[in-house]
């Protein structure tokens, strides 16, 4: 005997009524012994039915042997009274259909699911407060500029002070701003992101450090840095040694005083570290706007109140500016707030699916008790009675379903945040948190409530009288509203499936999408220099020099802005000749000579800059085609043409002409200037571009030994490949995908449910008009083909209106899906036709099982 | 009156199911070692009809109840794990109802000619 079928027979040994049970798990391990030459699978499966068919009756059967107690409990399970006996049924009975119950299991789990996934994902990032004390009261403050519609503005020092000398409503206005520090000394050197938050700041967050403290008030401070958990446990190992000892952050020391607490983060603002920011007297009253505002209010303050308030203030100063504050909270959620709801809002009609699925399979089981309601009805059980029964019976399906939902919602999650593109800044998301358990438990409820009421309601209003006569022998149809739900449901997911293919094919086109340059075999990385000095110059021209004569290395060029990696700058380029109210904009680039050849960007006239283009030679530019087309419309060649950068007083003489790049897959091929950095004083490249002889980490180690070689302190950041930046750049439409995918294929998998729910509902009630058929000579195929037919109409009704719904909402698919016409006759047929042969094959398993009827057994019936 | 009228409906004799009948039968022509396996068997190779352990415990208890059988436990044996079986036997009372009903069924049958006498 296996140890599951011993531990199993031991279970069952304590459920059973002690009269029996030892004789009955005598007579399981004799059975057992007995067929111990066959299979072990066979051998298993016969023993788990037969001990599931003694649990059966064990259940229904009572406990005590006394006939007395016997009577009171048949009374009971006859229909007056005791909630215990109907779970004890419920479960018997789905033990006695295993099909069935599976079926309902799945379709819940799936709706509660999806539901309770969602639920987490709001949970963690719409209910739950942020990581700080009484995070309600923390507000954000903006400068607004209606007039430009700009309502995010960092707002300056004299203003935040302002703020902070004549407003009311806050207890205290924290301000913060962000910077890079360059890590030297131990080991590699490297770019950090920083917040620098004033004293007032941490007061009003109620920051408390994780290790050691968070920096003071104090003049000292100023020398003072705090890490974020992440960047401790990356480049410190989680050390708590670190407290205490220097680190060289720009070249100048600073003390590391503390660790603040994981998942602390502001604004979406990725930090490495903290440092302290003060302000001199002249920097109060500076108007350059570069801070990040937080305040907490006082307790009886809102919202609404803070920010009438600060507008008036900032109205004060400048009329044209206002204010605005921002409970913290949705700020940090950002456009999730609007995506969430509308999610939440389709798992809604997901879980809606899966119950109205769940209400037919039920509809089909209690259409085939309607003896024992009637029988219970005649014996005194009044409707409500009944209907409760129903309803309880459906507690313990809801309640496992609800239980393997959890379970998928775990996998669920994790998907979901893994696609998400913005899901380093947000919480994390826990599964664990007794309100997501509370929600699974609800949902599981409410969906017993909903998916038992159809059933309940027609159980208890059933006549008593026809249901005794009639014994089943109706040839009834299943129910219109079960067919047009079922119907409804297809139409759903065929609707759901139309728009999940056309914005599947209209990523494949933006993966294809020209972006002018070749991505391939390209690594970028950022070299940040303190200044524009000569030196800093000279520290580039060696580097190129030197990377050209690596093996690993084809070409390098340098520019202050990457295309996918940064947007760069743009201004407007006048031309020479033109009038001077034709200003072309365009982007501008500061660029090596081999910058074209290093990303691919095919030159179509003209030269690339070299050696001739250096300080005091004449100024020389590279244009884009878009440009040449806007400034020249005539057509004329635009070499030797001259254009000015913002002014005609220095012009730029046009050498070449290049291809258009994108800056981003959303917008459509820019036009770009291009300058050699060698005639430029005041900006200086920081991105450098590498086309890679192979290997990218060959390549990587290349440009990092230069850059060490020239300067031991200079750090290499931000190493990305081309490629990578491409398909971070796709990452909000990947997740929008993924999302319409997972969407449409649930739906999709609950309406096959559905259609076939309906259908073996359908061979159930008629299954005594078959068997006349069968009997009066009809051929199995022509009952097969009856019963296809039946499971046909219902998905041919629901795909006519689905294909309808999605030509009503292609117009709205607009927004979503870019370079794709919604309406496509070829993709709508080939959907129409998978689903319409998926509903069909769903079908055909009730129209056997209907072919195999025997004809005495349904005539005879009861 | 409550009790005596819910006494008289307890030993009132009853109507025998089908399956009833059978594991009536089945019990005494196991006689004497008629436990589960053993009826269940019986019935198989009688009839052809394969039933589920689950139903005959919950007829034997039924008929055990009924008045119709009684049991005891047997030896525990090895094979079993150790456990004992079970063994029934038709009470008196058992016996005449089925002796009743053997009686009535062939009275209904008789003259009709349908099945031929088995032997």
């Amino acid at each position: 005997m296996t140890r599951v079928s011993r531990w199993l027979l031991e279970r069952l040994c304590r459920l059973l009524p002690p009269a029996i049970a030892a004789a009955a798990a005598g007579d399981l391990e004799e059975e057992w012994r007995r067929h111990a030459g066959e299979p072990r699978i066979r051998a298993s499966l016969r023993f788990v039915r037969e001990a599931a068919g003694i649990l059966c009756c064990a259940l229904r059967s009572p406990r005590a042997a006394g006939d007395a107690n016997r009577r009171h409990d048949e009374s009971r399970s006859l229909g007056m009274s005791g909630w215990p006996v109907d779970v004890r049924h419920a479960l018997a009975r789905s033990l006695r259909e295993p099909t069935g119950t599976v079926l309902s299991l799945l379709t819940l789990a799936i709706g509660l699911g999806a539901a309770t996934s969602l639920f987490a994902l709001t949970n963690a990032w719409l209910l739950r407060p942020l990581p700080f004390s009484d995070a309600g009261e923390l507000v954000s403050v903006w400068e607004t500029i209606p007039s430009e519609d700009i309502f995010e503005n960092t707002p300056a020092p004299a203003v935040l002070f302002d703020w902070r000398a004549r407003s009311h409503a806050f207890s205290g206005l924290g301000a913060l701003t962000t910077g890079t520090v360059n890590l030297t000394g131990t080991g590699e050197p490297e770019r950090l992101n920083a917040i620098r938050a004033d004293a007032e700041l941490v007061r009003v967050l109620r920051l408390q450090p994780a290790i050691g403290r968070v920096f003071g008030d104090g003049d000292d401070a100023i020398s003072e840095v705090v890490l974020t958990h992440g960047f401790w446990r990356r480049r410190f190992g989680g050390s708590r040694e670190i407290v205490g000892s220097a680190l060289s952050l720009d070249g100048v020391p600073a003390t590391v005083v503390g660790v603040l607490p994981p998942g602390i983060t502001l604004l979406g603002i990725e930090a490495d570290v903290w440092r302290p920011l003060r302000f001199t007297a002249a920097e109060r009253a500076s108007l350059n706007r570069y801070l990040w505002v937080v305040g907490r209010l006082r307790p009886a303050a809102s919202v609404a109140q803070a920010s009438a308030e600060v507008d008036v203030i900032a109205r004060s100063r400048e009329p044209a500016l206002g204010a605005r504050a921002v409970s913290l909270q949705e700020q940090t959620v950002g456009s999730l707030g609007h995506d969430l709801p509308i999610l939440l809002a389709a798992t809604g009609v997901l879980l809606l699916i899966a119950c109205a699925n769940v209400a037919s399979l039920t509809l089909a089981r209690t259409a085939a008790r309607r003896r024992e309601f009637a029988v219970r009805a005649a014996l005194g059980a009044g409707g409500a009675r009944i209907a409760a029964q129903v309803v309880i019976e459906a507690l313990p399906a809801a309640f496992l379903g609800g239980a393997a939902g959890l379970l998928l919602s775990a996998w669920l999650v994790r998907a979901f945040t893994a696609w998400l593109p913005q899901r380093d800044t947000l919480p994390p998301v826990e599964l664990t948190d007794p309100r997501v358990f509370a929600f699974g438990f609800a949902a599981s409820l409410a969906s017993a409530i909903l998916f038992a009421l159809a059933p309940a309601l027609q159980s208890a209003s059933r006549r008593t009288l026809a249901g005794l006569r009639e014994g089943g022998r109706g040839v009834a149809a299943p129910n219109a509203a079960l067919r047009l739900l079922a119907s409804i449901e297809v139409a759903l997911a065929i609707a759901l499936l139309i728009a999940a293919s056309v914005v599947g094919r209209s990523f494949l086109r933006l993966t294809r999408i020209e972006l002018g340059f070749e991505p391939g075999g390209v690594v970028t990385f950022e070299l940040p220099r303190s200044s524009h000095s000569a030196r800093d110059r000279a520290f580039f021209d060696e580097l190129l020099r030197r990377l050209q004569q690596s093996s690993a290395v084809q070409t390098a060029g340098v520019s202050q802005a990457l295309p996918l990696k940064s947007f760069g700058f743009g201004s407007s380029f006048p031309v020479d000749g033109a009038p001077a109210s034709a200003t072309h904009l365009a982007y501008w680039r500061i660029v090596s000579p081999d910058y074209f050849a290093a990303l691919g960007i095919p030159l179509k006239t003209g030269r690339a800059f070299d050696a001739r283009d250096r300080m005091g030679s004449s100024l020389v530019a590279i244009v884009s085609e878009s440009y040449v087309r806007a400034a020249w419309p005539d057509g004329a060649s635009p070499i030797g043409r001259r254009i000015g950068w913002g002014t005609l007083e220095r012009p730029l003489t046009v050498v070449g002409v290049a291809a258009d790049v994108r800056l981003s897959a959303a917008t459509g091929p820019a036009p770009h200037v291009y300058m050699p950095y060698a005639q430029v004083e005041e900006f200086l490249p920081s991105q450098l571009a590498v086309r890679t002889r192979g290997s990218d980490v060959q390549a990587i180690d290349a440009v990092r030994g230069a850059a060490r070689a020239l300067d031991p302190l200079q750090p290499v950041a931000n190493i990305q490949t081309m490629n990578e930046l491409a398909w971070r750049m796709l990452a909000r439409r990947r997740f929008q995908l993924a999302l319409w995918a997972a969407f449409a294929v649930a739906a999709a998998i609950l309406a096959l449910l559905g259609v076939y729910g309906v259908v073996s509902y359908a061979v159930r009630q008629s299954s005594k008009e078959l068997g006349i058929r069968l009997a009066l000579g009809a051929r199995r195929s022509a009952v097969i083909a009856h019963v296809l037919r039946q499971g046909l109409t219902l998905s041919c009704a629901g795909a006519a209106a689905g294909v309808l719904l999605a030509y009503w909402t292609a117009g709205a698919m607009r927004g979503f899906v870019v370079g794709v016409e919604p309406r496509q006759p070829l993709l709508y047929a080939a959907v129409v036709a998978v689903v319409i042969a998926a509903s069909t094959m769903a079908a055909v398993i009730p129209a056997r099982r209907a072919a195999s009827v025997d004809p005495l057994d349904a005539i005879r019936g009861d | 009156l409550l009790q005596f009228h819910q006494r008289c409906k307890v030993n009132a004799v009853p109507d025998l199911a089908e399956f009833e009948l059978r594991v009536l039968l089945g019990v005494l022509r196991r006689r004497g070692e008629a436990y589960a396996v053993a009826v269940r068997d019986e019935i198989a190779s009688r009839t052809g009809r394969q039933v589920s352990l689950g139903s005959l415990y919950i007829t034997l208890q039924r008929l055990e109840r009924k008045g119709l059988l009684q049991s005891r436990l047997g030896e525990p044996t090895a094979e079993r794990g150790g456990r004992a079986k079970r063994y029934y036997e038709l009470t008196r009372h058992g016996l005449t109802l089925l002796r009743t009903e053997c009686r009535l069924t062939q009275r209904m049958w008789a003259g009709l000619g349908l099945v031929p006498d088995e032997r």
